[in-house]
């Protein structure tokens, strides 16, 4: 087995997660958003640059109330992995 | 992190919610079928795995509890569905792009 290993080159996968926080008033719109038959957020994972467009648009049609989405832009980074909001922004939105 | 199975390159998006609630299935507008259950390490709280019941969609999900706060539900969804959700009258929460009309 090692042999084999050695003759072909390695291939990663890398799956990507995004997370996301919400209420349970939230809930349904946004899951229906991120993993309806329209959804446009998955697309954004292949391409970080034009992206973030994308998911923006996202965010704006779907559940128009948020002031302040939960966006991908702010911490999107490299590897494409969505960290949760800060407490303090969290706090904030279910406060409104 | 899962290692995606030989000869089957499929990169399906995964989306995991994170939701305070008492009820650990909460209603997203689809309908699904429970089909396995796993106890995880140093929690009370199994994690559940659903599938979509809707022929020809392959959506998964689990729930489970975050460990460190019970209240909190988290929800992983995988793939996107091919159809639309099954309750169509409330269009309120839609996206604005897709407006039922009755008249």
């Amino acid at each position: 087995m090692s042999s084999d290993l050695a003759r072909r080159p390695m291939k990663v996968r890398v799956i990507v997660t995004k997370c996301v926080q919400v209420d349970a008033v939230q809930f349904k719109s946004v899951v229906q958003c991120l993993t309806g038959k329209d959804s446009v957020v998955a697309e954004t994972s292949e391409s970080p640059g034009g992206g973030r467009g994308r998911s923006h648009a996202v965010e704006r049609s779907c559940g128009g109330k948020r002031k302040r989405p939960i966006s991908a832009e702010q911490a999107a980074g490299e590897g494409g992995i969505m960290l949760l909001p800060s407490l303090d922004e969290l706090l904030e939105l279910l406060s409104d | 992190m899962k290692k995606v199975k030989a000869k089957r390159k499929v990169r399906e998006p995964r989306f995991c919610f994170k939701t305070m609630s008492e009820v650990d299935v909460l209603d997203d507008g689809y309908k699904w079928r429970k089909y396995g259950q796993k106890v995880v390490k140093n929690t009370q709280h199994p994690r559940s795995y659903y599938r979509c019941t809707q022929e020809n969609c392959r959506v998964k999900k689990r729930i489970e509890r975050l460990p460190e706060d019970p209240r909190m539900v988290i929800t992983t969804y995988e793939g996107r569905h091919v159809h639309s959700p099954s309750h169509d009258e409330e269009s309120s929460s839609q996206a604005s792009s897709k407006v039922t009309v009755f008249w």
